[in-house]
């Protein structure tokens, strides 16, 4: 079994077509979908944010490929909107932002449990620290401005934890890039992950630039400021470990095969009929872009598509709790910092000079990760499920039995 | 500083309305007039759309297949909306009580202590469920 991206061929290009009644369908029920469905609805739409990213760049430098790219980067479109559109109006953004963070944790542990290259691994491994902090954070805002607990979206699956403090994550851009993976040499697998998490963590980035300034409170403007500063180094991490010497069409149909690889580890994980044959049929069209991607590149370059797709994948993204790898990773690797390409040990190294005085700047008048989750401990509930941590810090002495009208 | 219902009744700057903009106005007026809308009828085609997705739509949410009688669900269901309307609303005071250490009060408004007491109140009631 498997997929044989270059032997499924899906649906021809001239087939793939929408009504936007079939753009936007009823959306999943925010409480009554597993959180995982969620989970792949946030992902497969940054997957297709990011394809339409990379071929808008492709067409401004490479007027000889702007028609196809034309072609196919509207049907991507149409793709993103059908998937992203299943995000239900009830799901305020903050829910969503939970979501994000879930994402971004669940798919990074699944990408770096089955990583073949050990530094691309480790690499997954500290930006998934970093994530697993900003859950905590967005965890705390939303129970000390709403009242509400994140368990709810995150259904259990996913611990509510510090991890390396949001505070500490603040690096100068030069400390944020990493060594790429060699493009003659690398495991498909590997490149397929570098752009399944580039592409997660760039969707991330947006939303937190969009959503940021709608919030009335300052603590949480303050919260998605930084955090969206983190995810902009992400990106730049991420990125950095995609090979620069890849040409454009070798880029593109590695994009394509992304694609494609992902819809296809939903499938074998959607457990919500309706939900699934949606994935069934973008796998299908996917194949088809992979299919007129690999035509072009054999015209083009004159090389063989299996010289870049390689082989059969046998093991798609994980969709379970990596509960365990998870706090494995935490209990090991919490300390690690950046030096350069380099990931080092906080405790045992200096980081960078830039780095420390870039980071001391930044956090010179607030800290608002600090802030917004100060003495902050999850509990079912949140902290207003019991009398002692839910009181306000001046309420000693104050008459709370009776009087109130709700 | 100034309270914030004095400044909200002061003559500013404020740009919103076309009143301020009588050419832009008039200019705007002129435009609708040149070029129609392309499609006929009138505010009844949402009201379709409406009646055709909320059809097609499930329930917002269902109570979890716990261990309860069916016939307590319902109870169970308007406890856990009230108790998450007590919790927000214990939260909103919060917010209210840093407002009114940044502006200070107006006289025949709440005191400092009071809103103090409802807050804790509001803890009180989402304890309670």
């Amino acid at each position: 079994m498997g997929l044989d991206l270059l032997m499924d061929r899906g649906t021809p290009i001239e087939r793939q077509r929408f009504t936007w009644k079939e753009l936007v369908q009823p959306p999943i029920g925010k409480l009554d979908a597993d959180a995982f469905t969620r989970v792949r609805v946030i992902l497969m739409n940054g997957l297709e944010a990011d394809a339409s990213r990379f071929m808008h760049a492709a067409a401004r430098l490479y007027p000889a490929l702007q028609r196809p790219l034309a072609v196919i980067r509207r049907i991507e479109q149409h793709q993103q909107t059908l998937v992203n559109w299943l995000l239900p109006a009830d799901q305020t953004p903050l829910e969503t932002t939970i979501g994000y963070e879930q994402t971004a944790i669940e798919v990074t542990a699944s990408v770096a449990a089955s990583e073949p290259d050990p530094y691309m691994a480790a690499v997954f491994r500290f930006g998934l620290l970093e994530d697993f902090d900003h859950l905590y954070r967005f965890s705390a805002l939303m129970d000390r401005l709403e009242g509400k607990d994140a368990a709810a979206i995150l259904q259990g699956y996913t611990d509510i934890l510090p991890g390396r403090p949001t505070a500490v994550e603040h690096r100068h851009p030069l400390d944020d890039l990493r060594e790429p993976y060699d493009r003659d040499r690398a495991d498909l697998l590997s490149k397929l992950h570098a752009l399944t998490i580039t592409a997660g963590e760039n969707q991330t980035r947006d939303f937190y630039m969009t959503i940021g300034p709608q919030f009335p409170d300052p603590t949480a403007r303050l919260l998605y400021a930084e955090i969206a500063s983190i995810e902009e180094q992400h990106v730049t991490q991420y990125e950095s470990l995609i090979d620069p010497g890849e040409s454009v069409l070798e880029k593109w149909l590695l994009h394509e095969a992304t694609e494609a690889y992902n819809y296809w580890s939903c499938v074998e994980h959607e457990d919500d009929a309706r939900i699934r044959k949606i994935w069934e049929r973008m796998l299908d069209y996917e194949l088809g872009h992979v299919q007129a991607v690999a035509r072009l590149f054999e015209d083009h370059e004159r090389r063989d598509a299996r010289e870049v797709i390689t082989g059969r994948l046998r093991q798609p993204i994980t969709y379970v709790s990596h509960r365990e790898f998870v706090r494995g990773v935490l209990r090991a690797e919490v300390n690690l910092g950046a030096d350069g390409v380099h990931l080092i040990d906080r405790t045992r190294d200096h980081e960078p000079e830039r780095t420390r005085r870039y980071r001391s700047e930044l956090n010179r008048d607030v800290q608002p990760s600090n802030v917004v989750a100060a003495g902050w401990v999850w509990q079912p509930g949140g902290e207003l499920a019991s009398r002692e941590t839910g009181k306000h810090p001046d309420s000693n002495g104050v008459k709370s039995s009776q009087g109130g009208k709700s | 500083m100034k309270s914030q219902l004095e400044t909200s009744t002061t003559s500013g700057t404020n740009h919103t309305g076309l009143a301020p903009h009588g050419d832009a106005l008039a200019r705007m007026i002129e435009g609708a007039s040149e070029f129609p809308p392309t499609s006929s009828g009138g505010p009844a085609g949402i009201a379709e759309v409406r009646i055709d997705h909320a059809r097609m739509g499930a329930p917002h949410a269902t109570m979890p297949g716990a261990a309860v009688t069916p016939a307590r669900l319902p109870l169970l269901d308007r406890l856990g909306t009230r108790m998450q309307f007590e919790r927000t609303g214990t939260r909103l005071y919060d917010a209210l009580i840093s407002k009114l250490d940044a502006y200070g009060g107006f006289d025949g408004g709440p005191s400092r202590q009071e809103l103090l007491e409802i807050r804790e109140q509001e803890l009180g009631h989402a304890l309670l469920t």
